[in-house]
């Protein structure tokens, strides 16, 4: 049985975990959720199996609740998508507009995302918020390389006909 | 098309540089870590029985998980021989027409077979031929010399027949020669003799005409002297 050091663990890994979180979910209480979700569902997999790198696990497995939690958002209608972003924090190098331009486009890219297969959207963040290789994805989700590039394709031509809805209405 | 990546882009780049606040808060890092400590506890008393002792028991899931492995080596292994078995069906060529195989082969194999035939029986009988041409040299050789070795005492014998047969045709011409000669001889003393007893009885008769008495006593001796000599 392997044995973690999950304070050590938790203090390595929580701010890459807790960036991939608040950036898919957008709102510090959903990213806290997320983050206490992430790490027990990290200490499930270790029981099952052996863990080598915990960086990947831990960013997939926050993906995948952040996915979740976002699906969860789309169809609660209690909690809407504006005032899930109401923690942002304008930065000053950018104006106004511009910043809720991209605000916009990140809800619509949620959005668009809530709407996904599990797995399409876990690869597409994976590929595009975390910066993970195909072989990384591959590895995490235990498919092929070449699964992974048909469900990053099947994914981005999704969120680009959903994106282009959007903008028309 | 440009538009629409264009979009999906700016989506992904907005959302990619969404403003993080620096985290995670030290109450959330508490809090993660004690729920953790808190069933990773739990765990292990679930995974000791009452004595210490780790359970040996297999869960739902990996009982699941290990027949979907099995499950999906199995089926590949049907796949695959599947697959082999349909390919080399496939792959394997067609069984040949016997009949025209054999109209297009026979005449072919047969001519071989001839001239295969031929040039063996050629050099069987040729060496067959070599021997028996040596063994009749050797036989025709030898009954030539038993031949002439028969022929030479044959010869030989019928030589010393030839010749006792001279020596006693020889010896009996001699010896008749010699009887011959001896009777002549004989014949030819006695006629001498007759011849020569005339011829004294002629001469004493002679003498008796013609004589005195001395010369008559002198005849008278050498008419003795005569017959002594004759005898």
């Amino acid at each position: 049985m392997q044995v973690i050091d999950w304070q050590a663990v938790v203090k390595k890994h929580g701010p890459v975990v807790w960036s991939t979180a608040y950036r898919l979910l957008g709102n510090h209480t959903d990213a806290a959720d997320c983050f206490q979700e992430a790490f027990v569902c990290a200490l499930e997999v270790s029981r099952r199996q052996y863990v080598f790198n915990f960086a990947a696990l831990l960013v997939r497995l926050a993906t995948a609740r952040a996915i979740d939690r976002l699906r969860r958002r789309m169809r609660d209608s209690n909690i809407s998508p504006e005032t899930a972003g109401c923690d942002d924090v304008l930065s000053d190098d950018i104006e106004p507009y511009q910043h809720i331009q991209a605000k916009e486009l990140a809800e619509g890219l949620r959005e668009a995302l809530a709407q996904l297969p599990q797995q399409e959207a876990q690869v597409f963040c994976l590929r595009y918020l975390n910066n993970m290789s195909y072989r990384q994805i591959a590895r995490q989700l235990g498919i092929k390389n070449s699964t992974a590039g048909v469900l990053l394709h099947r994914a981005r031509t999704k969120l680009r006909v959903h994106l282009e809805k959007a903008a028309v209405t | 098309m440009e538009e629409h990546k264009d979009i999906l882009d700016k989506a992904i780049n907005a959302l990619a540089n969404t403003n993080v606040p620096p985290g995670p808060p030290k109450e959330l890092t508490d809090t993660t870590v004690a729920k953790l400590s808190e069933a990773a506890k739990n765990h292990q008393d679930e995974f000791m029985d009452s004595t210490g002792s780790p359970q040996e028991t297999i869960k739902l899931v990996d009982r699941i998980k290990f027949v979907k492995g099995l499950i999906k080596f199995s089926a590949a292994a049907v796949i695959l021989i599947t697959a082999g078995y349909a390919i080399g069906r496939f792959s394997a060529p067609q069984p040949p027409d016997i009949e025209q195989l054999r109209a297009s082969l026979e005449p072919a194999i047969r001519q071989n077979l001839l001239q295969d035939m031929a040039q063996y029986m050629q050099v069987g009988l040729e060496s067959c031929y070599a021997q028996i041409k040596n063994e009749l040299q050797q036989q025709y050789r030898r009954d030539m010399s038993d031949f002439a070795i028969q022929t030479l005492a044959a010869s030989s014998t019928v030589t010393n027949q030839r010749l006792l047969q001279l020596i006693d045709a020889i010896n009996t011409s001699q010896t008749h020669e010699r009887q011959w000669y001896a009777t002549a001889l004989e014949t030819l003393a006695l006629q001498t003799e007759d011849q020569l007893q005339k011829t004294r009885q002629d001469m004493a008769q002679l003498l008796s005409y013609t004589q005195p008495d001395s010369i008559g006593v002198d005849k008278s001796n050498n008419l003795n002297n005569l017959n002594e000599r004759s005898n």
